[in-house]
């Protein structure tokens, strides 16, 4: 009888153990894919508000420094499309597979 | 073989029967899943970078200082001030900020926890003089 109950509560432990992994797991990748997503989520915003605090005649510099920099410090690759209306921006994560694509504010005067 | 009594036999049984007690409640409620990451950190960033384009005040003390390349005392104090009401308002540590080649301003809690802080860094543009010049800016995070 012992035995019986030792070797059940041994089974009951181990795929309890397991179950644990399994769920540290899921919620490992849940977190990565939070912190990628805020990443872009930063990289927007900055993109979004400085975008309206910059002139339009000053916006393909900023285009070119917004890929370039601010991709390359955020580990993001970023492509602004002035060239067509409406204005788009492209935030990818190639590392994780996320991406973002939005619109730029297009005034009558731009 | 060693002979054992009755009681010698129950003894020893509940010996056994404490320690697999003792080591089952030990599986079922020592591990739980543990966050590896303090989501502070990211919300934190968010809000300090959100706070550099949306608080005009500290917006316009940080272009002005860059655009001359130098911050004025005035200039510094209202960033440094609006640093540390943002660590009060986050409830986080500490907070760095690093105007690319012009100057860094850092404010923190009065009471820091007694343990290694976790920090992480955001970055962020400021445009000046309406976008002729970006300088980059640092914002590091600390919880």
């Amino acid at each position: 009888m012992f035995i019986i109950i030792v070797v059940l509560l041994g089974t009951v432990a181990w795929v309890y153990q397991n179950n644990v992994r399994a769920a540290q797991l899921v919620n490992k990748d849940a977190e990565l894919n939070e912190i990628r997503s805020n990443r872009l989520a930063v990289a927007r915003n900055v993109i979004e508000k400085t975008y309206a605090k910059t002139e339009p005649e000053n916006r393909a510099m900023w285009a070119g420094f917004v890929s370039e920099e601010l991709g390359q410090k955020h580990g993001l690759g970023i492509a602004v499309d002035l060239e067509h209306t409406p204005r788009t921006v492209l935030i990818e994560d190639r590392t994780y597979g996320l991406s973002t694509r939005f619109v730029l504010p297009t005034a009558l005067t731009d | 073989m060693v002979q054992m009594t009755r009681g010698q036999a129950l003894a020893l049984e509940a010996v056994l029967a404490l320690f697999i007690a003792i080591l089952f409640i030990y599986l079922l409620l020592g591990t739980g899943v543990k966050s590896g990451w303090d989501m502070r950190l990211e919300r934190a960033g968010y809000d300090v970078v959100n706070a550099l384009y949306v608080d005009d005040e500290m917006y316009d003390a940080l272009v002005t200082g860059a655009e001359r390349n130098g911050y004025s005392a005035a200039e510094s104090s209202v960033i440094s001030a609006r640093l540390a009401r943002y660590v009060a308002i986050l409830s986080i540590s500490r907070i760095e900020l690093d105007v690319e080649g012009t100057a860094s301003f850092y404010a923190q809690s009065g009471n820091l926890p007694n343990k290694p802080l976790n920090k992480e860094t955001f970055h962020a543009l400021l445009p000046l003089r309406q976008g002729e010049n970006v300088r980059g800016v640092t914002v590091t995070v600390w919880v």
